[in-house]
């Protein structure tokens, strides 16, 4: 892992413009991911992890989903800034993203070769006949078995732990700098997902890729990332190493979430889980997000929102009760 | 649509403002229009003996092919116009209202009784039945309702009899298709199963669990069916083989007006607008039903 | 793919007797035929010998078997009303009426495509609405009163298009308008959900996500998958397209087959409402064999597993 920043988000105000008034999906998000480096990103479902993903690639459902604000920076360049024809270019050779249901994400139509292929052909100069053979190797980095006759076969000939590596294959054909996975393994069976996972570490060895993982299972957390990003309700709230947050969580929600995990050596009478409801978007509270669930709270919480405080190198939390 | 943004610029919220002011009065309309439309049809097909102006078949002679009463040359009794033998065009309105509502009232009834039996059975019952049925349904799909209606119309007789059943024939393999996939999807949920594990029997789980199920799904259909038979009865009573001349179909009425296109226009004009108002309310308010009922089964 | 073929040609064959048996029989059932074809003043003798002539005196079972050897031969019988065979009625009848209903159905489905994939892809727009607005009317109004008002308008009030005949291509517009406008709208509706409904899937995104340009996403992705769904509902729109044949002929007193039939129905004349209808089955299994077929070819899944 060296230590080139891959990818710098800063400040990132996504919303979506809808009926019923403006949805904050992101609101102030900023982080960074180095080269060889893998930072999840976890949080409940609704938190704005997934929205996160999709702005980084400027992939939002048009025109209700909007950037408002703030700056990506991919090795140095602002993709904010970049013509659509430009990201387009980006997006698939520099930066690319597995989506979470691998049952849906093939086009049932097309060869698995065809759609592998089609990536390549798009972003490499490559003679015909030299298309095929990178298309195995991207099969082949994926340790699909026998790639040279998936080629012609089609997705609905696959299990689902086999697309979601075909998915894979897909987006790490063309080599690209940042791998965005979405929740990827939410939809396998819990033996193909350890499998799955040890896949990751495999890649990013061989390509040094930086990768952002999305999940909301802390398991899979403390299996594969380097660095992890709390997100509630459209803001990261705590950041830090992965041992860390394990180890010393600062945030009450952190602690909360770590303290539901159920833990097979401790004999609990009952499992832990959060009182309450993540608050609704449209509505946001005034001051902390989390203070209505927060048991914990102090009275300024109520009223404004806590600023990120960079307690170290790779820690930073926002709580008024962290200093 | 996505240009440069620098880091401060906060983007405004006219770029999508949701459903504008126009849309939602246009959206308002969509209902209310519709439904007096269909109030006062059936308000025209139940009282049409005190509503009607004049008699739909005796006509004045004297007062044939009399233009609207608003145009020039138009008589202020006959609000409509007359036709070739004096008929008033508005009370021959008003009384087919009746033949549509009833003809189609009927044809649904009849359709989406045997298309829901069969529909059920075939869905819940599977294998062989199901294979049987759905063929059936297969053929009964292809086969031109116009057709069936022709060779029925040579049989037996124009009339609507000949409607009623060249309609119901064919028309019960719609209901029964879709049915079929809403009783399937219902055979696997596990309130049936549990009735199954209780000791039910195949017959009681259907009446029991499926159909009140598909209710719903029914309901939908038939409103949005009520369209396309009022259609269906016009299209055959225009060529002749449904209700025809002298009674006072739209659909007759049409056939009747086309040879007089040239010299009295309207005597096809407004039949055919009126089939067109009541098919359009039908099929607003079958959509409106089946938002309110059903949004998975929405089409546009 | 070939074991399903011929599954699909048996059926049609099964289904193509199963109509000419109902035909026969519903033919019958109206009474006795040789009292419709005899002049009122015929004695018993002479209605019984006529009788004889149409083979109405042999048993029903017998009469079958005749009448079946008899198509498969070829052999269609005579009109009742002209002094002509059925066979050469038809054989003038049908090339009028494909040369309009196959022009007229192609410009349809075309139209239904290009529209349905456009209001879909651009969303509540212009053309969107356009097309609801299309759809909408086109399910609505009654498809014969559109082209008698269209006839009052293009032809008497404005006098820009013949009235009637087959003469020049001019003949053509109207009846064709006529005609796409029955077939079109149901068509494009289903297009532009079917694509809608493409769109928002995964793979759609997954193929933006590698960075295809839009119109490679739309036109080799989407369509593929938005052609499946339509391409099963062609086949229901035959019947429907049979009808608009029919009801068109006779609004343009078009000489084709539906004109035929609905004159021949209208004075009874058995043999070639039979024929017609027979026909008429023959084309609607026809294509429905062949949409089949092409529904194999473009979805993979049906193509290697059993249906």
């Amino acid at each position: 892992m060296s230590s080139n920043v891959v990818l710098q988000v800063e400040n990132l105000h996504t919303s979506f413009f809808t009926r019923a008034g403006e949805v904050k999906a992101v609101d102030g998000v900023s982080f960074y991911v180095r080269e060889g480096e893998t930072f999840g990103i976890v949080g409940e479902s609704g938190c704005g992890k997934s929205v996160t993903g999709l702005s980084i690639l400027r992939l939002l459902p048009e025109p209700s989903g909007q950037i408002v604000a703030g700056k990506i920076i991919l090795e140095g360049k602002n993709l904010l800034e970049l013509s659509k024809k430009h990201m387009r270019a980006y997006r698939g050779k520099m930066i690319s993203m597995i989506l979470q249901d691998p049952m849906t994400s093939l086009n049932p139509v097309f060869t698995i070769g065809d759609q592998v292929g089609e990536s390549v052909r798009m972003h490499q100069d490559l003679p015909e006949n030299m298309v095929e053979a990178e298309v195995i190797d991207a099969l082949r980095l994926l340790r699909i078995p026998a790639p040279e006759m998936r080629i012609n076969e089609y997705p609905f000939q696959l299990s689902g732990g086999m697309k979601q590596r075909v998915v894979g294959a897909i987006a790490m054909s063309c080599r690209p700098r940042l791998l965005i996975a979405d929740e990827p393994t939410t939809a396998l069976d819990a033996t193909i997902q350890a499998q799955y996972i040890a896949l990751f570490e495999d890649i990013q060895e061989k390509t040094n890729v930086a990768i952002i993982f999305i999940t909301h299972d802390f398991g899979v957390v403390a299996r594969i990332c380097d660095r992890v990003g709390v997100m509630y309700a459209g803001k990261i709230v705590e950041t830090a190493l992965t041992r860390d947050i394990f180890k010393n969580p600062k945030h009450p929600y952190t602690i909360a979430l770590i303290k539901s995990v159920p833990q097979l050596d401790r004999k609990d009478d009952q499992l832990f889980s959060i009182e309450g409801q993540p608050p609704s978007m449209l509505n946001l509270p005034p001051g902390c997000r989390f203070c209505p669930r927060c048991t914990v709270a102090l009275d300024i919480c109520k009223e404004q929102e806590p600023p990120e405080v960079k307690i170290s190198e790779n820690r930073s939390v926002s709580c008024w009760r962290v200093k | 649509m996505f240009s440069t943004i620098s880091t401060t610029k906060t983007k405004t919220k006219k770029q999508y403002r949701g459903v504008t002011r126009t849309a939602r009065i246009i959206q308002g309309f969509a209902f209310w229009v519709p439904l007096i439309v269909m109030v006062v049809m059936i308000i025209m097909a139940l009282f049409a003996n005190w509503i009607a102006p004049h008699d739909p078949n005796q006509g004045k002679i004297l007062d044939r092919l009399l233009p609207p009463s608003f145009m020039e040359g138009g008589k202020s009794d006959y609000l409509l116009g007359t036709d070739l033998i004096g008929r008033d065009v508005l009370s021959r309105i008003i009384y087919g209202a009746r033949i549509s509502l009833s003809v189609s009232l009927l044809i649904i009834l009849v359709t989406g009784g045997i298309g829901t039996i069969l529909g059920i059975l075939a869905g819940y019952a599977g294998g062989r039945t199901d294979a049987i049925i759905m063929r059936i349904v297969d053929v009964a799909l292809s086969f031109p309702g116009l057709l069936l209606a022709m060779l029925l119309a040579v049989a037996i007789g124009p009339g609507f009899k000949t409607v009623v059943l060249a309609l119901s024939i064919l028309g019960w393999a719609g209901y029964a298709r879709m049915i079929r996939g809403e009783a399937m999807r219902i055979a696997q949920s596990d309130f049936v199963a549990q009735a199954r594990v209780n000791g039910a029997s195949g017959w009681r789980i259907m009446i029991r669990h499926i159909f009140p199920n598909i209710i719903n799904s029914l309901i939908v259909l038939m409103t949005l069916q009520v369209g396309m038979i009022i259609l269906a009865e016009a299209a055959l009573s225009y060529l002749g083989f449904g209700i025809s001349v002298p009674t006072a179909s739209w659909g007759s009425m049409v056939a009747d007006g086309r040879a007089n296109l040239d010299n009295a226009w309207w005597i096809a004009a407004f039949p055919g607008a009126c089939i067109g108002l009541v098919v359009l309310s039908g099929n607003f308010l079958g959509d409106w039903i089946r938002d309110k009922l059903d949004p998975r089964l929405r089409q546009l | 793919m070939a074991r399903f073929i011929i599954t699909r040609i048996l059926q049609c064959i099964i289904a193509f007797f199963g109509i000419l048996i109902v035909v026969f029989f519903l033919l019958r059932a109206s009474g006795d035929p040789a009292l419709l074809v005899a002049s009122p003043n015929f004695n018993l003798e002479q209605i019984q010998e006529i009788r004889v002539n149409m083979g109405l005196d042999k048993s029903w079972g017998e009469q079958l078997g005749i009448y079946l050897n008899n198509i498969v031969h070829g052999d269609l019988g005579q009109s009742l009303i002209k002094p002509r065979t059925v066979i050469s009625m038809v054989w003038d009848a049908l090339p009028n009426t494909l040369k309009l209903m196959v022009p007229s159905f192609a410009l349809a489905m075309l139209l239904a495509f290009i529209l349905g994939i456009l209001a879909a892809t651009y969303r509540d727009s212009w053309w969107d609405n356009v097309v609801k607005f299309i759809a909408v009317l086109g399910q609505a109004l009654p498809g014969f009163w559109v082209a008698i008002m269209a006839v009052l308008i293009f032809s008497v009030k404005l006098e820009w298009l013949p009235i009637a005949g087959m003469d020049s291509p001019a003949c053509y517009i109207l009846p064709m308008g006529t005609l796409v406008f029955f077939t079109m709208p149901g068509m494009m509706r289903l297009v532009r959900s079917t694509m809608l409904d493409v769109l928002d899937s995964e793979y759609i995104k997954l193929a933006r996500i590698k960075g295809l340009p839009e119109r490679t996403v739309i036109w080799k992705h989407a369509l593929r998958n938005a052609l499946i769904s339509p391409l099963t509902v062609i086949g229901m729109l035959l019947p429907g397209v049979v009808t608009g044949a029919v009801i068109t002929e006779q609004i343009f007193n078009w000489p084709g087959m539906g004109w035929l039939l609905v004159d021949a129905a209208l004075r009874l004349d058995f043999p070639v409402v039979q024929a017609g209808t027979i026909i008429t089955a023959i084309l609607v299994l026809g294509c429905n064999l062949l949409i089949d077929i092409s529904y194999a070819w473009v979805d993979p899944q049906i193509r290697y597993q059993r249906t």
